[in-house]
């Protein structure tokens, strides 16, 4: 039955080539999208969370004065890092994703790979510069070159890897940022130890000024693309109705395909053939169709997704076709396969060989 | 009277196969409710970049400055420009510079502009328009743009945080262009607030009358006082660099719609192709009757057609119901910008048009290979 399945199927190759397309074109929504959602969570879920993260609250973008960190340090906290963390460019397509460092400590905060080059240290000259590899790619540079930043030139002095979001980022000193932005006495934010001192959510201290919150490293910047998480629940849930259309369109052909062939059917039943022999027919050809969608649509994916690179407030989000991405894509896949075929393999099942014969 | 004979038939045959119509009408109108959600969400990032209509305001802010949040300015910079305009254009000039405190706020579940500005200047200079209340005064009042208000349900007097501090609302604004949510503060709340001296993120500058703008905002940017790190935009240009933020996202949305339209193409390829395979005695018996293959192929296409019709109709109740339910369960914005969801009558239109010409395509697609079987081959297909 299942080389039947196969062999009637390949006689209407071309019907079967146009149902593998309609599952290759869901197939290949799906896999991107959660390509780029796998992406997302991976990038923003890694920073380590050690240390609470003091700002502004409410705020996107603020800043606080240094007299902060002499209070946080009053109040009991056991380091208190400055950093600043802004936007330059003039257009979201060069924007440069700046942060600056007290390069004393900062390595305490996070471990780096340095892939090229040296990295940021008290005896750094003024305006260097150490770049993510993301940034690094995308600007082509490597260290001892030059690149503008809000038009000042800064010497790279290393490319450095973290698999996190801050890939995508150039570091300079404090003070440098201090001076390129203008800001003076200011930084966005100072990072303090989590030991207990101070908890997440507002801060109380009498010492401190109003309106200061601790949260968990990177959680701002989690919090900053929930604007665009009601998008990609949309996308989702479109690329689910078009998933659910592919189910209905499946079984649509493999209903009428085996109705046409009713009378073979009823004549393989009425020599011994169980009912269930319906099913194997049914699944023969429904794997055939998704296997040549899921190639087909894997294929698609990988070719368009290299070329699909979302940037979102100077983040790079490529799509990351893992192998749980693959596997859950494919378990998607063979569910509406399971469910295209279930449906004629149960109605067809209703009939005996002679009400086969008659209709 | 033969179309509406042709049609009588087509719709009997149609609710005679009531469960395969039923399928290929289901699975049509899953995609086209596809088609139109993301052809909502591309409408409300088009309109996302809609403006206000051009004004003569000039905008100065730090140089290389993505947001504004992060420009710093000073009054002794706004003085000195004033004078510097004064020395080229004469007295007056420089007709009002407004100084404006800028931050992108977290307010209940959404993303705000918040603007702290002396209201009586900014007024004139941003076209507001006060529809409810009045103006805020105190330290702890705000006025809302109209989008703001209705999305959190607010009315005059509403109470509400902002970084920490429970603020009244005293008015309810109205400015054309973008649909923003935003909130407006006297200047000097503002600096209380954000523990401000002299420093602000931007200023409105409006020259005299008599001073074309375009002119004005070159003359300026060569003044030694800005020199680099300081840059003038017309207002409607610094808005077009926001816009650019969803031309990622748009497109996305048309690669989505492009996979739909294709779905519906192999779909529609599918049921066609079914249709002739099914019906070939039938459709030998009405060849050997006298109907030509251009009567045949028209009666087919308009089984077709009213198949992707009624799909559309239901994908249109679907997308329609999803959108207001979609709207109520999120704040739709993007950094302070609302987002709204709609379709218009043009949109819905292009679509019908879309779906029908992709359905007639996979139709056409199909009716091509079997146009040319013998008569005897279509009775012997079964």
């Amino acid at each position: 039955m299942l080389r039947f399945g196969v062999q009637d199927l390949l006689k209407q190759w071309k019907l079967g080539l146009a149902m593998s397309l309609v599952l290759a074109t869901s197939f290949l929504g799906y896999l991107g999208l959660q390509a780029y959602q796998s992406s997302l969570a991976s990038t923003f879920q890694t920073l380590p969370s050690d240390y609470l993260q003091v700002h502004q609250f409410g705020s996107i973008g603020g800043r606080i004065p240094t007299s902060v960190g002499t209070q946080l340090r009053k109040s009991g906290a056991s380091q208190a890092i400055a950093e600043i963390h802004t936007l330059v460019g003039t257009s979201p397509q060069d924007a440069v994703l700046l942060r600056g460092v007290d390069t004393a400590a900062y390595l305490q905060l996070q471990r780096i790979e340095m892939l090229q080059g040296q990295s940021l240290h008290p005896g750094s000259p003024q305006r260097s510069v150490m770049l993510g590899w993301r940034l690094a790619q995308r600007l082509s540079a490597a260290p001892g070159e030059r690149v503008s930043l809000r038009g000042r030139t800064f010497l790279v002095t290393g490319v450095f890897r973290t698999h996190t979001f801050v890939d995508n980022e150039a570091w300079i000193s404090l003070q440098d940022a201090q001076k390129l932005l203008g800001w003076e006495e200011m930084v966005t934010s100072y990072l303090v130890p989590d030991e207990g001192v101070f908890q997440v959510g507002m801060l109380q201290q009498a010492e401190l000024p109003q309106g200061l919150v601790a949260l968990p490293r990177g959680e701002t910047i989690r919090s900053g693309f929930e604007e665009y998480r009601a998008l990609l629940d949309l996308f989702a849930a479109v690329i689910q109705f078009i998933g659910a259309a592919a189910m209905l369109i499946l079984t649509n052909v493999l209903l009428r395909l085996a109705w046409l062939h009713r009378y073979e059917m009823a004549v393989l039943r009425a020599a011994g053939f169980p009912r269930r022999a319906f099913a194997y027919y049914l699944a023969s050809q429904a794997v055939c169709i998704t296997l040549a969608g899921v190639l087909l649509g894997a294929i698609g994916a990988l070719v368009i997704g290299r070329g699909m690179d979302l940037w979102i407030n100077g983040y790079q989000i490529q799509p990351v076709f893992s192998a749980p991405v693959l596997a859950n894509s494919l378990m998607w896949a063979t569910a509406l396969t399971g469910l295209g075929s279930v449906l004629p393999a149960i109605w067809l099942g209703r009939y005996s060989p002679a009400q086969l014969l008659r209709v | 009277m033969k179309l509406l004979a042709a049609l009588h038939y087509l719709l009997i045959d149609l609710l005679y196969e009531w469960g395969r119509s039923l399928l290929t009408v289901g699975s049509l109108a899953l995609i086209a409710c596809a088609y139109l959600l993301i052809t909502s969400l591309s409408v409300a990032f088009q309109s996302f970049g809609e403006q206000a209509p051009p004004t003569t305001n000039l905008l100065l802010i730090s140089s290389d400055v993505l947001d504004p949040v992060d420009s710093t300015l000073t009054l002794d910079l706004l003085d000195n420009l004033r004078r510097y305009a004064e020395q080229a254009y004469g007295p007056g000039a420089l007709q009002a510079a407004v100084p404006i405190i800028f931050r992108h706020m977290r307010v209940e579940d959404s993303v705000v502009q918040l603007f702290a500005v002396p209201l009586d200047q900014a007024a004139s200079l941003k076209e507001l328009q006060l529809v409810e209340g009045r103006w805020p005064e105190g330290a702890h009042q705000a006025a809302a743009s109209r989008w703001l208000a209705q999305q959190h349900g607010w009315q005059i007097g509403s109470r509400f945080e902002v970084y920490a501090r429970t603020f009244t609302l005293t008015g309810i604004l109205d400015s054309p262009g973008r649909k923003t949510l935003s909130l407006w503060m006297p200047y000097t709340a503002g600096q209380e607030m954000f523990d401000l001296r002299d420093k602000f993120q931007m200023a409105f500058l409006r020259m005299r009358s008599d001073i074309e703008p375009q002119e004005a905002r070159s003359f300026l940017e060569q003044s030694p006082l800005l020199s680099d790190q300081y840059a003038i935009y017309l207002e409607e240009q610094l808005n077009e660099r926001y816009t650019q933020v969803t031309r990622t996202l748009l497109a996305l949305t048309s690669m989505i719609n492009l996979v739909a339209l294709l779905v519906i193409t192999f779909g529609a390829y599918n049921a066609a192709w079914l249709t002739l395979a099914e019906r070939s005695p039938e459709i030998a018996l009405l060849q050997v009757l006298g109907f030509s293959q251009g009567n045949l192929r028209a009666l087919l296409t308009m089984r077709l057609l009213l198949l992707s019709l009624f799909s559309y109709v239901a994908g249109l109740g679907l997308a329609a119901w999803s959108i207001s339910r979609l709207k109520n369960a999120s704040s739709w914005s993007i950094q302070g910008v609302q987002l709204a969801l709609q379709l218009p009558l043009l949109q819905v239109l292009l679509g019908v048009a879309l779906m029908t010409t992709f359905c007639l395509l996979g139709a056409w697609m199909s009716g091509r290979e079997q146009r040319s079987t013998e008569l005897a081959a279509l009775v012997r297909y079964h």
